[in-house]
C-alpha cells in the first residue's frame, strides 16, 4: 500500500513538473490592439510557446509553454522590440 | 490663441497624411492601406524588414481642384524610418520620415517626403502627418498635411472592435479651401481597420488598412 501510495505521489509531482511554464511580461507602449496584433504573432511563430493572451489594460503579456519548453527572458525581450514595444518586467511562475 | 499658432505652425511646416497607419510596423509584416476621397485616392503596400525601416509602393491619384475633369496619377517607391519612438506604460510616441521617388503616368519623374507624428494612450490620440510631392515637370510641389485629435469612447480589448472618433483638419496646396475639417469615425478589430467620414466641405472619406 505504501509503495502504491508513493508511485501515485512521484506520478502526479512529474505531471506537474512537466507542466508548461507561464510567463507574465509586462509590456510598454501597447495602447492600441490593432498596432499590437504583431506581439501576438511573434510569440504564436515560436514553438515553445502554447498560448498568448495579451490585456491591454493590464499591459500584460501572458506567455504559456508547451511541456520542457520555455524562452530565455533575452529572447522574449527581443521579440517584444521587433514588434516594437519595450519590456518594463519580466515573471515566471 | 498660442495653441491655434501653434497648430497653424505646424500646418505650414510642410505638407499628405495618414497618421493613423504608422508608416513602419512589426519586423515581417506587410501591409495593404487605402485611402479614398472624391479627390484622391491613395494604395500603399508596405513591407516592414525591422521595427525601424519598412518600404512601400505607393499608387496615387488626384484630381486637380481647378479642373475636375483633369487627374494627376503617380507610381512611387518609399524607405520609411521609424526616427524615435516613446514607448511607456501609458502611451505611446512616434517620429517617422519616408523619403521616396518615382513617376507620374506622363513618366516626368517625382520626387516624394513625408513627416509623420503620433502619440496616443488608451483614450486619446493627436497626430499629424505632411507629404509634399515634388514634380520634374516644373509644376509647384504638391503639398498636404493634416493634423487629427481623437478618442475612444470606450476600452476596446485586443480582440475586441475597437471604435475611436476622430477629428481631422487637413490641408491641400492646392486647395481652393485653405482647411477641410472632417469627423471621422474608426473601427478596428484584430488586424483589420477602417474609417470612414465627410468632411465639412461635403467630401467623403473611406480609409481601409490590414497587415498580416
Amino acid at each position: 500500500m505504501k509503495k502504491l501510495i508513493l508511485a501515485a505521489t512521484i506520478s502526479i509531482l512529474s505531471i506537474s513538473s512537466f507542466a508548461g511554464t507561464k510567463v507574465d511580461v509586462t509590456v510598454t507602449g501597447m495602447v492600441c490592439a490593432f498596432c499590437s496584433q504583431g506581439i501576438s504573432k511573434k510569440f504564436k511563430e515560436q514553438k515553445a510557446v502554447k498560448e498568448v493572451k495579451v490585456d491591454l489594460d493590464t499591459k500584460l503579456v501572458q506567455l504559456e509553454f508547451i511541456d520542457n519548453e520555455n524562452l530565455e527572458d533575452a529572447k522574449i525581450t527581443e521579440l517584444l522590440k521587433d514588434a516594437g514595444y519595450g519590456v518594463a518586467k519580466i515573471e515566471r511562475k | 490663441m498660442k495653441l491655434l499658432r501653434f497648430m497653424i505652425f505646424l500646418l505650414g511646416i510642410t505638407t499628405i497624411f495618414k497618421a493613423y497607419a504608422h508608416p513602419v510596423a512589426y519586423a515581417g509584416s506587410t501591409s495593404i492601406m487605402t485611402w479614398a476621397s472624391e479627390s484622391s485616392t491613395d494604395w500603399m503596400l508596405t513591407h516592414s524588414f525591422s521595427p525601424r525601416f519598412a518600404t512601400s509602393y505607393h499608387f496615387m491619384r488626384m484630381r486637380e481642384h481647378n479642373n475636375a475633369l483633369h487627374e494627376d496619377k503617380f507610381h512611387l517607391l518609399s524607405g520609411n524610418f521609424l526616427v524615435k519612438r516613446w514607448n511607456q506604460l501609458e502611451s505611446q510616441g512616434n517620429i517617422y520620415v519616408s523619403l521616396g521617388a518615382g513617376m507620374e503616368t506622363n513618366k516626368k519623374a517625382v520626387g516624394y517626403s513625408s513627416i509623420d507624428l503620433d502619440w496616443e494612450s488608451r483614450d486619446y490620440y493627436v497626430s499629424y502627418k505632411t507629404e509634399t510631392l515634388v514634380r520634374q515637370d516644373g509644376a509647384d510641389p504638391y503639398i498636404r498635411s493634416k493634423f487629427r485629435v481623437g478618442f475612444a469612447p470606450y476600452r476596446g480589448g485586443f480582440e475586441e472592435l475597437n471604435t475611436w472618433i476622430i477629428a481631422e483638419l487637413s490641408k491641400e496646396s492646392d486647395a481652393s479651401k485653405e482647411y477641410d475639417l472632417t469627423p471621422l469615425v474608426r473601427f478596428y478589430y484584430r488586424n483589420i481597420l477602417t474609417e470612414a467620414g465627410v468632411s465639412l466641405n461635403g467630401e467623403y472619406n473611406f480609409n481601409f488598412m490590414v497587415h498580416f
